[in-house]
């Protein structure tokens, strides 16, 4: 019993994530009980269209490439005090720059998908250069500056495809890229490609960057205490500008991948919206690149899920964006739910854990 | 003579740690009540839990020997419980008054601020106690002595009646140190009860009624003042006799290590003169002293040194070298280990576990960097003895700083910058909230170090602290050295008139 509740203490932070999903599902259940619909029907349906079979499965994966790789984007700036909400811009821009590297070029495969998924990478760091010399050199606050910065590079994408890049038909796209430049399809008749090896190693590259090396401790450190971190002599600023840079290149990275391994075009509004629940799948994920996996994994699985519920219940597929809200709800109330979760774990009324001594 | 507070069984557990074990305290009304112990004895926590910060896994509290519940901080001061923290809980861009308020605004009208009361009413609290505080002043004007006292007003105005006081002159200087104390004894005079913790057994010994001794948790004994003394004191605290000892003089010193040449200095916001022409050197073996009131340049000075603070004029050399314009890392990769002056802010990172800080600002060093990557073995191996060496009290190297006691926190400080600075140590207030043992180690390693033909800057806002280490001694007043004298040559009052201003016909123009 003992060891229990220290387990439990001691990953307080983790569970604490897990009860708040597990409560946006039964606010949800609630929900649905309450419009005349039998919520553990439903969550069936969820649960099997998310993983009920290997196509299920693989389809479920797909979505959760991109999720993950933004996700990641976030986690890095976050992690050395950059809070990159323009993930969305980024990563529409990276999708369009790799478009037309891989429409418009002609190359060995060995070549051609490396350089396509490295220029998506770099529109996107690039771009994210703009807030990140404001926020640094000009104390201008990032979420601001970059939640205005998704506007400019969605109508932008918008004008280049129906402007720029020949049409081919009706649907406002680029031409679609060049075998060469494709992920290869893992699973036929699903949307799982290769692109989801690449996801894990930019999982791995995070967690080695973050956990292994010198510059992921002091960018860690720029995150905790500037002051300390500057006395120390840790180059802040540069250190910021290098944090949003790689936030902006993965961001990119997300879009050129999903250009390469599932549209193979870049498909006007193509995206519903992964750079932002990116920032939902890292603070679930508690900004840790393991912890992302997982939370990554139910967002997928929401996107996924809700397809069968809604078809096989009459549910309104609205309902995805209304549990996102939910979860995002009580992932910001974690303090609270974190409170709760340890006066019942200790059995008892709890202290807040921030507290520091003197 | 009634019992205001008394604490019965207190028991308080973090994890594996027992930070208070059935602890009974018993505090007269109108009495200065002290509670010393060394760091981490959980003297903090018990306070805490006293303010309702913490809740005790077992015990009970009575106030006026009445059975409470103190579940929060609300409830303390619903109770005539007010506690003023290390650190303040002040915003600093709001008047004084307005601190003080706060949350208990008087309002006109029902919805309107009503300001005349608001300052009436600072003010007339200030007047009672002669706290001296100005109630429109803006908190980011003032210093931390005033700062404190808007705290004690904050309390007083809440009707408090037992004032709980955490180290409070940890940051204050001598004098304003002199200051509070005469605050303290006018607040007992007029019925209130005060407990005051302090590592300096001199304070204690000066203000107290009574005196707790605490020890793992554990309260070893409650003593008169009049029944006790440092030594009773220390040798109840530690457990063992400790002896207050001089240290041995310089044996061997020798070539110039630092070398600061007319340095220059203004600061940022309204290009005051922060530093004028601060020249000295500081040899192989030797201990310069820094003397002064706080505020007198010497934040900037160490700054300087590091390579933080820009110099309108002047070179600083190490080993002949000039390191002026060097960046920071490059300073301190060049040969210098500073100890900084707020441990919480600069120190340390708070968040980081202990391991991690044992190598904060060498993470691209042999042996805990190579290529860029971490040897987490060889960080370990490294956090290890120094939690040994330094008897850092924490359960493991991978808890939380934020977790220790403050004088846990320093001590990891001093034992990181002492065991990686190969030439020059700068120590800003080195043992700030350490105990009576753990300074002493301090001092002992420092003066290690200068016998290892280091040379150690010493800054300190105590002149007893750098009358016991020193070679030298510079008394900087106004951002200018004002003289520099031999340890042997002069006396604590000589000091003390130069650090105000004064100056002898024997310094050089
Ligand atoms: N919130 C906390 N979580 C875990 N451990 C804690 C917490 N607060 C205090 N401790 C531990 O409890 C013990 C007592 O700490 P406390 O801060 O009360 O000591 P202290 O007597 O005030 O020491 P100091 O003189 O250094 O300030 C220490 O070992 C400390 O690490
Ligand atoms: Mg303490």
């Amino acid at each position: 019993m003992g060891k229990t509740r220290k387990y439990l203490e001691k990953n307080q932070a983790a569970f604490t994530s897990i009860l708040a999903v597990l409560l946006a599902f039964i606010v949800v259940g609630v929900l649905l009980f309450s419009t005349g619909r039998n919520p553990i029907e439903a969550f069936g349906y969820f649960m099997s269209g998310a993983f009920g079979n290997t196509y299920n499965i693989a389809n479920t994966v797909s979505r959760v490439i991109p999720l993950l790789i933004a996700a990641i984007a976030f986690i890095i700036g976050a992690k050395c005090s950059v809070f990159n909400v323009g993930i969305e811009g980024q990563l529409l821009l990276g999708a369009l720059t790799s478009a037309v590297i891989g429409f418009g070029l002609d190359l060995p495969p060995v070549a051609h998908l490396p350089l396509m998924l490295l220029t998506g990478a770099l529109a996107g760091g690039l771009y994210a250069l703009i807030p990140a010399w404001l926020k640094v050199y000009r104390k201008v606050n990032e979420i601001l500056s970059t939640i205005m910065l998704n506007y400019p590079a969605f109508f932008f994408t918008h004008y280049i495809v129906l402007n720029v890049t020949p049409l081919e038909g009706v649907i406002p796209a680029t031409p679609f890229i060049k075998e060469s430049a494709r992920f290869i399809n893992l699973f036929p008749g699903t949307r799982l490609h290769a692109g989801i090896f690449v996801t894990l190693l930019v999982v791995l590259f995070a967690y080695f960057l973050l956990q292994k090396t010198s510059l992921g401790y002091e960018m860690r450190a720029v995150g905790l205490n500037k002051e300390a971190a500057r006395f120390h002599g840790i180059p802040v600023e540069k250190r910021m500008m290098l944090a949003f840079f790689m936030s902006g290149c993965l961001a990119g990275l997300a879009g050129a991948v999903e250009v390469a391994g599932v549209h193979y075009r870049y498909l006007d509004q193509f995206s519903p919206g992964y750079g932002y629940d990116s920032i939902t799948v890292a603070m679930v994920g508690l900004l840790n690149p393991i912890g992302a996996i997982f939370s990554a994994t139910l967002f997928g699985a929401l996107k996924t899920g809700i397809l069968d519920m809604a078809v096989f219940t009459a549910i309104p597929r609205q309902l995805v964006t209304l549990i996102n809200g939910i979860v995002v709800l009580f992932v910001a109330a974690k303090s609270m739910i974190q409170n709760g979760f340890l006066r019942v774990v200790k059995g008892k009324q709890s202290d807040a854990p921030e507290k520091e001594t003197a | 003579m009634a019992t205001i507070l008394e604490m019965r069984g207190i028991t308080k557990r973090f994890g594996d740690v027992l930070a208070n074990d059935r602890v009974n305290i018993k505090v007269e009304k109108g009495t200065i009540h002290s509670i010393v112990g060394e760091n981490g004895a959980g003297k903090t926590t018990l306070m805490n839990i006293c303010y309702g910060l913490y809740h005790a896994d077992s015990g009970e509290i009575f106030i006026n020997e009445e059975e409470v519940e103190i579940k929060d901080p609300s409830a303390a001061i619903k109770n005539g419980i007010g506690m003023i923290h290390q650190h303040f809980k002040l915003i600093p861009a709001m008047t004084v008054a307005e601190n003080v308020m706060l949350g208990n605004e008087p309002r006109k009208n029902r919805f309107f601020l009503d300001i005349d009361e608001l300052n009436g009413q600072t003010h007339q609290i200030s007047e009672q106690y002669r706290l001296a505080v100005d109630p429109e002043s803006l908190v980011e004007d003032i210093s931390v002595g005033i700062r404190q006292r808007v705290e004690i007003l904050k309390a007083l105005y809440r009707k408090a009646n037992l004032l709980i006081l955490d180290e409070p002159t940890a940051l204050l200087t001598p004098q304003e140190s002199e200051d509070l104390f005469r605050i303290i004894n006018r607040l007992k005079a007029d019925g209130k009860t005060i407990l005051f913790i302090s590592h300096k057994l001199k304070e204690i010994m000066q203000i107290s009624d009574r005196v707790t001794v605490m020890r793992d948790g554990k309260v070893v004994d409650t003593v008169e003042k009049k029944d006790t003394s440092e030594v009773k004191l220390a040798r109840l605290m530690v457990g063992r006799d400790v002896l207050l000892k001089t240290a041995p003089p310089s044996k061997k010193i020798g070539e110039v290590i630092l070398k600061a040449e007319n340095l220059s200095a203004e600061s940022e916001l309204h290009h005051r003169q922060v530093l004028n022409n601060v020249s000295f050197e500081v040899r192989s073996g030797e201990v310069l002293g820094i003397a002064g009131i706080d505020g007198n340049g010497q934040t900037e000075l160490v700054r300087a040194l590091i390579g933080l603070q820009k110099l309108t004029k002047g070179k600083i050399s190490l080993r002949g070298k000039d390191i002026t314009h060097l960046h920071v890392k490059e300073m301190r990769d060049a040969g210098i280990g500073v100890i900084p002056e707020d441990r919480l802010v600069e120190g340390l990172v708070v968040n980081f576990d202990v391991q991690e800080n044992t190598f904060l600002g060498l993470q691209r060093n042999k042996p805990f960097s190579k290529n860029g990557l971490l040897d987490w073995k060889a960080v370990a191996s490294n956090a290890e003895q120094l939690v040994e060496k330094f008897d850092i009290r924490t359960p493991n190297i991978t808890h939380p700083v934020r977790l220790l006691s403050g004088g846990n926190q320093q001590k990891i400080i001093v034992a990181r910058e002492i065991f990686h600075a190969p030439d020059t140590i700068i120590a800003t207030q080195p043992t700030r909230g350490l105990d009576i043992a753990a300074t002493d180690f301090v001092h002992d390693e420092l003066i290690k170090q200068r016998d290892l033909g280091k040379a150690v800057l010493l800054l300190s806002l105590s002149l007893e602290e750098i009358m016991l280490l020193s070679t030298r001694i510079a008394v900087i007043y106004k951002g200018e050295i004002v003289s520099i004298v031999n340890k042997d040559e002069t006396t604590a009052e000589d000091l003390g008139l130069m650090m105000l201003g004064g100056t002898y016909e024997h310094i050089p123009a």
